[in-house]
């Protein structure tokens, strides 16, 4: 029996032994993975809830808001308290009983998903739509509901300026963790550029959760909770009169408005055509009317004002005329022949001084001038021509053609400037010359500009010589942009100032000198210096340019109109910017007559 | 010393008794917090779990009071017609019992609820202790047959001593295995799986009280073997077959060989990696560290040569490794399907809820930290994020609100009580007492391993009760019966029972 007796010890051995085990995984579990055991727990059973942010608001130059917000409702349902005849709740929220399944599978589907969570069902109702079903919306037994906040356009002007916002995707929330799934950001114009100021900070609140999903109390008493902070406002330059007024001046046609204030570069209108209401793409029917939007043949979301690249046309001449001035290869007197065989012109009288080509837009006079910027006079000399070419280039990039200008705006085009490299790969080294490439000077070919750049050359010439980048917003919040210290504000263009009296002189007689080709837009209490042009257009008629400043003394507004398809400048475009500029520069329009005629000038049909 | 026999408050332990009830203290009070509900937060509420928990404490004590108002001798008598009794009702069971999660276990007595299983232990280790402890070896040799079955039988329930002839004969190791084996498949036939596996701690008992020979060590150790090597891997086998060896080779070793036998070790040791691989894993520093020690062990104690014994254990222990390597190669043979379905009865691998219940049980555990994140205060805990957190999983709450501190506690008070169950056992003077007190610690011991194991995820998840503290009735009777049924023989233990 001694042999057993000892066996108490075996025993004891054994239980000790895994006592010991059991004392160090606790330690190990508890002391040891404490960490990483906390965080999984805190995964597990904290809740956090965001509140999010309201949006900043954008107001004109004058404070008129341009964008707010206004409280829209989820629908939120808890499936597993849901009762209801599938019919009847469909028919109240105006969906088929195909859509009511497909919803809720992809609830389901939902990350996290409970059954006793309210989820998403419909999203962003708006108030008017849900006043009339709150009271049967709440008799469903698992139906809540959820505020938030939307866009809301007061106005309806400047959408494509305005932007738009739309619910994050997968690539947003991997590229910016700011967001998450139930965000909205903006996702075109001011909304996109100025996301990051106009989003604003999240709150969140922590809660304790249950198993299922339900919140049980606060966590650590609120002390991890923050509040959300509002999104910053934003000041822009838009006069929303002149906006508004734009928009009904274009409205049935296509193309683009841009006015600039020459001595800031402060954007005043900008009208893309056709335009939208933006409340369309707002809340739960964001989906269904941007496709449609997206789909019109017309191409409606289109920005054609920082987009579109066009032919300048006839506007270059005064351009032009400048860069001869400066060079020296002309002055004011300098006259050519208006010879019809070189290119094609219209009436007038002839020979003509720089003004007076400007005046009458006369072809052959460029094509003698441009051809002498580039050959300094000696002629067939193809060195010189590509030297000449080259200082040509840099006048008119000094101009901010070639390039964005910068405008705070995303997808803003460059446009094109030719040199010898680009007519070197079309045509070959040395297989062209002046001959194959004078349309240059009349603004046609190769060369294209953006309605915005157009308004730039006017805000140039208005200010001799220089520009200011145009811009859209001055002040976020309680804080003015400082534009001081940015080099790339104020742009000084090659052209010396003195050049300009003379360009500026036949702008003017554009419009006030008999056998000008704006006559008809002449305003007879202020000095408008303005420039036709025609855009060629080989897919259908030529589009109609007109560029001004005015008053010529101080000029206020500059301003670019570009209409598609409407002919010669003189006719759609020149009127338009005249009416704008009488509408910004006197606060009302006197010319109803005009007025209605261009109102009425449609080139598709309007509801 | 008889004057004292009178005097039951004496003479019983206060330790365990103290012990007992902290633990149901505790107990009661980790219920209140797994159930806690702030907005009905009165703990002694019956219509909360820490009410009816404190209610059936109060009862518990009523049992404990009752068992020790009676002779030990009456419950010896006793013994065989409470495990008749138990057995009845444990087969009963299985056939008016509706099914609650997958077992049907439970007798539906109105506002209560009983579990026959919770008392079988009682009953069990009761009979089973009456009935070892009244065997006396029989010198003569005499052929056990039929009517020696009933003569012994007549005998033991009349009291008197039951003759056996040998260790291995069957009044010596088939009746045992028997008493316990009855029970155990009546609740495996109740689908409670948990609850049945509560009888293997009796081996224990059987290994102390040698009815268990060497074959049934072997046996042990083969499937323990193969548990460890699929649950984890053969190096974890290898790893307890080492600490084994040493155990056993510490204690034929004299202890001036054991510097020789270290230096050796490590030398060796040094030599197989060199030989091997350098840049093994841990794992395989340990076998080959066992290695070592078994070759070193073997060259340097000749000794163990001289006696056939211990070579062969030296043997055996070669012949386990061997076995270790030919279950894992066996496995891998198997199909995916029957791999998966071995690993679901091991919890390796566990269906979603189940997996999902392990590991926020560890994540209650794990985020309690040193001190724990306070008492109600369990974020986890208060969530309900563990299911049967009352119940089964108890030691969750424990774990989340009090923190290592409070586990530790715990588990030391545990191992109080059942090292004191142990001493005590070896006190007695009556075989039967001891082997009582053994099956009280097993059981104990078992519990413990098993409950805590499930909720640190270092054993399957087996669902049965932590002694004491668990909430339930039937669990917290049939404990309190287990317990001061030796409380009373320990009070005894001057009387031969």
């Amino acid at each position: 029996m001694a042999k057993l007796e000892s066996r108490k010890y075996h025993i004891a051995l054994l239980f000790g032994f895994f006592f010991v085990i059991y004392l160090s995984r606790l330690f190990y579990v508890q002391v040891i993975a404490n960490d990483f055991f906390t965080n999984r727990a805190k995964t597990d059973a904290v809740d956090k809830v965001v509140e999010f942010p309201v949006r900043g608001n954008i107001y004109d130059r004058n404070g008129i808001v341009l964008v707010q917000n206004e409280i829209a409702y989820d629908v939120m349902i808890t499936l597993r308290d849901f009762e209801a005849d599938t019919l009847r709740f469909c028919k109240l929220l105006g969906i088929d009983t195909v859509e009511f399944n497909h919803r809720l599978g992809s609830i389901k589907q939902n990350r996290g998903y409970s059954s006793r969570v309210p989820q998403v069902f419909e999203s962003l109702m708006k108030s008017e739509d849900f006043g009339g079903i709150k009271e049967r919306l709440f008799n469903y037994k698992g139906i809540s509901v959820k505020k938030r906040t939307v866009r809301n356009y007061p106005k309806a002007i400047a959408a494509h300026v305005l932007g738009h916002v739309s619910k994050v995707g997968p690539r947003d929330l991997k590229k910016d963790a700011f967001y998450i799934p139930q965000d909205y950001k903006g996702s075109s114009g001011l909304e996109q550029f100025y996301e990051q100021v106009l989003r604003g900070k999240k709150g969140w609140k922590h809660y304790l959760k249950n198993r299922h999903g339900k919140h049980i109390s606060s966590y650590l008493e609120g002390a991890l909770d923050t509040f959300p902070k509002p999104g910053n406002n934003l000041k822009t330059t838009l006069d929303a009169d002149l906006q508004e007024y734009g928009e009904r001046l274009m409205r049935g046609k296509i193309g683009a408005i841009v006015a600039l204030e020459p001595s800031t570069g402060e954007v005043l209108a900008m009208v893309n055509a056709p335009t939208y209401d933006p409340n369309l793409l707002v809340g739960g029917k964001y989906g269904k009317n941007y496709q449609s939007l997206a789909k019109d043949e017309k191409k409606i979301l289109f920005p054609r004002a920082i987009q579109s690249r066009q032919p300048p046309g006839s506007i270059v001449k005064t351009l032009q005329s400048a860069i001869a001035l400066d060079i020296g290869v002309a002055n004011e007197y300098t006259s050519y022949r208006c010879n019809t065989n070189l290119v094609g012109c219209h009436n007038h009288s002839s020979p003509l001084t720089l003004p007076q080509a400007i005046q009458h837009s006369c072809n052959p006079y460029y094509y003698h001038l441009v051809n002498k910027i580039f050959n300094k006079g000696r002629k067939g000399n193809m060195a010189q021509m590509r030297k000449g070419m080259d200082e040509w280039e840099k006048y008119v990039r000094s101009f901010g053609f070639g390039d964005p200008l910068g405008i705070d705006l995303h997808g803003e085009k460059d446009g094109n400037v030719p040199d010898k490299r680009e007519y070197d790969k079309i045509y070959g080294r040395n297989h062209w010359n002046w001959s194959t490439i004078y349309s240059i000077a009349i603004g046609q070919g190769e060369f294209s500009v953006t309605p915005i750049q157009m308004a730039n050359l006017a805000a140039s010439i208005a200010n001799k010589g220089y520009y200011f980048r145009p811009h859209l917003v001055t002040a976020v919040g309680e804080q003015k942009i400082n534009f001081e210290n940015d080099s790339s504000y104020r742009n000084q263009t090659l052209v010396d100032s003195t050049r300009f009296d003379i360009v500026q002189k036949g702008m003017q007689w554009v419009l006030e000198e008999s056998g000008g080709t704006a006559l008809r837009s002449r305003l007879d209490s202020i000095t408008i210096c303005g420039k036709t042009g025609t855009s060629q257009n080989p897919h259908g008629d030529d589009h109609s340019v007109f560029m001004a400043f005015a008053p010529r003394k101080n000029p206020e507004i500059a301003i670019a109109v570009f209409v598609e398809n409407a002919g010669g400048g003189g006719g759609t475009a020149a009127p338009i910017a005249s009416l704008m500029i009488e509408q910004y520069l006197k606060g009302d329009v006197e010319r109803v007559e005009l007025e209605k005629e261009m109102i009425d000038k449609v080139f598709y049909k309007v509801e | 010393m008889n004057k004292q026999r009178g005097n039951i408050l004496l003479n019983v332990d206060w330790v365990i008794i103290g012990i007992y009830l902290t633990l149901c203290l505790l107990g009661v009070l980790n219920i209140y917090a797994a159930d806690f509900n702030p907005a009905h937060s009165d703990f002694f509420d019956l219509g909360h779990r820490s009410g009816k928990q404190a209610l059936w404490i109060g009862a518990s004590l009523i049992i404990a009071l009752g068992i020790m108002a009676f002779e030990g001798k009456f419950f010896r008598a006793m013994s065989p017609f409470i495990y008749a009794l138990v057995s009845l009702l444990l087969f009963v069971v299985i056939f008016i019992a509706r099914d609650v999660k997958g077992a049907k276990a439970w007798i539906d007595l109105g506002p209560f609820k009983l579990q026959p299983a919770e008392f079988a232990k009682f009953a069990t280790a009761l009979f089973l202790s009456a009935y070892l402890g009244s065997i006396t070896r029989n010198k003569k040799s005499e052929v056990a047959s039929i009517e020696d079955i009933g003569r012994n039988f007549s005998r033991f329930i009349r009291g008197k001593k039951v003759f056996s002839l040998s260790d291995t004969d069957v009044y010596g190791q088939v009746f045992p295995l028997a008493i316990i084996l009855l029970p155990m498949f009546l609740i495996l036939g109740q689908d409670d799986t948990g609850s049945a596996l509560v009888f293997s701690s009796f081996f224990f008992v059987f290994y102390r009280e040698g009815v268990i020979g060497r074959v049934f060590i072997v046996g042990l150790l083969a499937i323990v073997l193969a548990i460890l090597t699929l649950m984890f891997d053969k190096h974890v086998a290898f790893t307890a077959l080492g600490v084994l060896a040493v155990i056993v080779y510490a204690s034929f070793i004299k202890r001036t060989n054991m510097a020789l036998i270290t230096i050796g070790s490590v030398v060796l040791f040094l030599i197989f990696m060199g030989v091997f691989d350098w840049s093994a894993s841990f794992n395989t520093y340990v076998l080959w560290g066992w290695i070592s020690i078994n070759v070193i062990v073997i060259i340097s104690v000749p000794e163990l040569w001289k006696r056939i014994e211990r070579g062969v254990i030296v043997g055996s222990l070669v012949v386990a490794l061997g076995y270790v390597g030919f279950i894992e190669q066996a496995y891998n043979v198997l199909q995916p399907h029957q791999k998966e379905r071995i690993e679901i009865i091991l919890g390796k691998k566990h269906d979603k809820t189940v997996s999902f219940q392990t590991d926020q049980a560890l994540n209650a555990i794990g985020s309690g930290g040193f001190l724990g994140k306070g008492y109600l205060e369990g974020t986890h805990t208060k969530g309900k994020w563990v299911p049967e957190q009352s119940t089964d999983y108890i030691f969750c709450t424990v774990g989340e609100e009090w923190g290592f501190f409070g586990t530790s506690f715990v588990i030391l008070l545990f191992v109080a009580l059942i090292f004191r169950l142990l001493q005590k056992a070896e006190k007695q003077r009556s075989k039967m007492s001891r082997i009582y007190g053994y099956s009280v610690a097993s059981i104990l011991f078992f519990h413990l391993l098993v409950n805590i194991g499930m909720t640190l995820q270092i054993m399957p998840v087996i669902g049965i009760p932590l002694p004491f503290m668990s909430y339930g009735g039937s669990s917290l009777f049939g404990f309190t019966a287990l317990l001061f049924m030796f409380v009373k023989f320990d009070a005894q233990r001057l009387d031969v029972l």
